[in-house]
């Protein structure tokens, strides 16, 4: 068993003067999937946004990888930034091509243009849905909408995965497919993954530990 | 995208260039020289300005900006430095602006006359009197007069009129509600007058391209005190060093050339001269 | 009067009459400029304002709003001041040209640009901003890609800046001086010829300036529209 990737100490985040997330103490084991469950309203997507780097701290310290990472005012440093990838719930994809969307993670982080192609087809291949890569991006259904992401995620072979609901609104079909997605992301590639998830019994036999929330405190039992 | 916001640069850089470019008389490396002169409204108006200083540039290559502002503002400017002459009719301010030390050269280029305008009716009975007794009419019948009430030189030729009447229109609002005040250029306050049906004092060259478009008819004309004289004054480079003073006193030298003042007695609207010469007298 | 004032436009400007199409391009050219130069600076203080979260951000929209009822005689006189010789910088010789007319226009445009700019990219979705930095990217590209995905909005902004500053003339009369063939733009040279009582011109310069603030919306209009179907 490795040791966390990922560190809450004394974290607050306040939103328009309410406190939305108050957790003294967190930890999330490396290379093994997390879940946070709760309600809707319950703090998760709070939770990983503050994971990310992306939502100001009130109070508090938050390490990834045993390293500092987030303190204060968001965003955290971009280098730092770059290990995660995130999957928000109800995606923005850019306008336009699937395949675009795909590149733009790679685009920025200095990929050369024949590679960015590559990876992306590849990518979209591996999930089931190469056919969409020339389709414009807000043309496809919410659950096409998610897998996109998914995959835009994915392609920058990130060291942790932030998935917020990922699997609401998906069929049985593709969820299956995207838990194993990512169950092989994690055995062939050792990723660090977060699933914030409302459903009941999601993802039990991938899930290692589970962090229950309730009104953005750690919720006994 | 790219091309479209390349042009745009390309054009405000080109036209912003020459606006920038220094104008320092002594040594200007532009170019074109430039004389920056404020004037009377008045005579911009009547478009004297556009014959004569044409050739005036075309043969010394210096451009003439005109502003044409106002008498009261025109001196003002001067005063500040940021015209170079004037050419205004305001006797008395342009005497106090040499005296002060900020004019040098004032020299009187040509005149022409006010006139007082009025209701073909003559309500007030100031037809056939001089300037001054006509105004105590107009006031002791309480007939409604327009004037520009904007410190110009006709506005100061006015008010020198009612001084000498021994009326003060402008004190004493209550008492005095006939006299209104427009604020304007003298077409404008004629435009009203006639709206109106009221008196008005202008200069007979603006009222004559005007006259067939309005209603009011020359009530007073020809005396002594509505002699209007026009004077050209380059300012002073003792308080203004930076004053284009050898381009101001050579358009002081076109204006008193016996060639420029033949143009101003030949320059007609309608078939009616509007100026005479003051240097070169044509009889 | 209007009629035959209609008449005389349409015989001056399709003849190409200097004394029509002079002033057409000063205040084109002192327009374009000053917009340019203002967007340039707003565009990007706009989206620091909108996208920003800091002490004082409220209060800072307030005088951003607040400025966009700049009276332009104010802007004109402010300027004057500044750039007459007996000035701070009256030795910059900037009076009475069209780079002064620029330099006000730009004091007038800026605030609506910024303005607009701020109120649409906070108005814009969340998670653009959120997504770009969730893959990685940094605090300013993440600006400039919330500035695109919401172009149609920052271009908007810019033309309603174009339009303040093509139409005024309190800051063209007071600083430009209306000189015939060098500053008289449409606007100074609209109320030159009305005060003369010649009212033909006057109304074929109005035709010209509502014809261009006309083209100017209906370009705009016309590339929103094309950009609104491609995302």
């Amino acid at each position: 068993m490795s040791g966390p990737f990922l560190k809450f100490e004394d974290v607050q985040v306040v939103r328009g003067g309410v406190t939305v997330l108050d957790v003294a103490a967190l930890s999330a084991p490396a290379g093994e999937l997390t879940l946070i469950t709760g309600e809707n309203g319950a703090g998760k997507t709070s939770l990983m946004l503050a994971a990310g780097g992306l939502l100001d701290l009130a109070r508090g310290r938050i390490s990834l990888f045993g390293e500092s990472f987030h303190e204060g005012r968001a965003p955290a440093p971009k280098r730092l930034r770059r290990r995660i990838a995130f999957v928000f719930q109800d995606p923005y994809l850019f306008g336009g091509s699937v395949r675009s969307n795909l590149t733009y993670g790679l685009k920025i982080r200095g990929t050369d243009r024949s590679t960015r192609r590559e990876l992306a087809d590849k990518m979209l291949a591996g999930l089931g849905i190469a056919e969409l890569a020339g389709r414009p991006a807000n043309d496809l259904s919410g659950g096409e909408r998610k897998l996109v992401a998914l995959a835009r995620a994915l392609v920058l072979e990130p060291k942790v995965l932030y998935l917020d609901e990922l699997t609401a609104s998906l069929d049985d079909e593709a969820r299956v497919k995207v838990l194993e997605l990512i169950g092989a992301q994690i055995a062939e590639r050792g990723t660090s993954v977060l699933m914030a998830t409302h459903l009941e019994g999601e993802a039990e036999g991938l899930a290692t530990k589970e962090i229950k929330l309730r009104g953005g405190r750690l919720a006994e039992g | 995208m790219n091309t479209c916001s390349n042009s745009i640069l390309f054009v405000a850089v080109l036209f912003l260039l020459p606006a920038c470019c220094k104008n320092d008389s002594t040594k200007c490396t532009c170019a074109e020289r430039v004389l920056r002169l404020s004037s009377t409204t008045s005579v911009d108006n009547t478009g004297l300005l556009d014959v004569i200083i044409p050739p005036f540039e075309k043969r010394t290559g210096i451009k003439v900006h005109v502003l044409a502002v106002g008498t009261g503002k025109a001196i003002k400017l001067a005063e500040n430095g940021d015209v170079d002459a004037i050419f205004v009719h305001d006797r008395l301010a342009e005497e106090a602006f040499v005296a002060a030390g900020y004019g040098l050269h004032r020299m009187q280029v040509m005149h022409n006359n006010f006139v007082v305008t009025g209701p073909a009716d003559d309500p007030a009975g100031a037809r056939g009197h001089d300037a001054v007794t006509a105004f105590s009419k107009i006031a002791a019948a309480k007939a409604v007069f327009i004037s520009r009430g904007d410190d110009s030189g006709t506005n100061k030729a006015e008010l020198r009129l009612w001084k000498a009447a021994g009326i003060d229109p402008k004190g004493d609002q209550a008492k005095n509600a006939w006299y209104l005040e427009s604020g304007q250029g003298q077409r404008m306050t004629l435009n009203m007058a006639d709206e109106k049906k009221a008196y008005c004092f202008l200069d007979r060259a603006t009222f004559m391209s005007a006259e067939d478009q309005v209603s009011s008819k020359i009530i007073v004309e020809g005396d002594k005190r509505l002699y209007n004289p026009y004077s050209f004054t380059a300012v002073n480079q003792a308080k203004h060093p930076q004053a284009r003073y050898l381009e101001a006193m050579a358009f002081g030298a076109w204006l008193t050339s016996a060639e420029c003042q033949k143009m101003i007695a030949e320059f007609k609207i309608k078939g009616r001269q509007l100026f005479y010469p003051d240097v070169f007298e044509k009889k | 009067m209007i009629l035959e004032g209609i008449r005389e436009a349409i015989r001056l400007l399709t003849s190409f009459d200097p004394e029509a199409w002079g002033p057409v391009g000063v205040s084109v050219t002192v327009a374009l400029s000053s917009t340019l130069i203002a967007s340039l600076l707003a565009l990007p203080f706009g989206l620091l304002v909108g996208l920003g979260r800091f002490r004082g951000k409220r209060a800072l929209v307030i005088v951003l709003n607040t400025l966009l009822a700049l009276p332009t005689v104010l802007v004109g006189l402010v300027i004057y001041a500044l750039l007459t010789r007996r000035g701070p910088l009256g030795s910059w010789d900037m009076l009475y040209t069209p780079a002064a007319m620029v330099v006000g226009q730009v004091i007038l445009a800026f605030p609506i640009v910024a303005a607009f700019c701020a109120a649409a990219v906070e108005r814009s979705d969340p998670r653009v901003r959120q997504t770009v930095l969730g893959l990685g990217a940094g605090r300013l590209r993440a600006a400039l890609v919330v500035a695109a995905e919401n172009r149609a909005a920052l271009v908007a902004a810019v033309a309603a800046g174009f339009g303040r500053v093509f139409a005024e003339v309190g800051i063209s009369m007071m600083v430009g001086g209306n000189i015939h063939g060098y500053t008289r733009n449409i606007t100074t040279g609209i109320a030159f010829e009305t005060g003369k009582g010649e009212f033909a011109l006057g109304v074929a310069l109005g035709i010209v300036l509502l014809t261009v603030a006309l083209a100017v919306n209906l370009a705009v209009g016309f590339w929103q529209s094309r950009a609104g179907s491609q995302s």
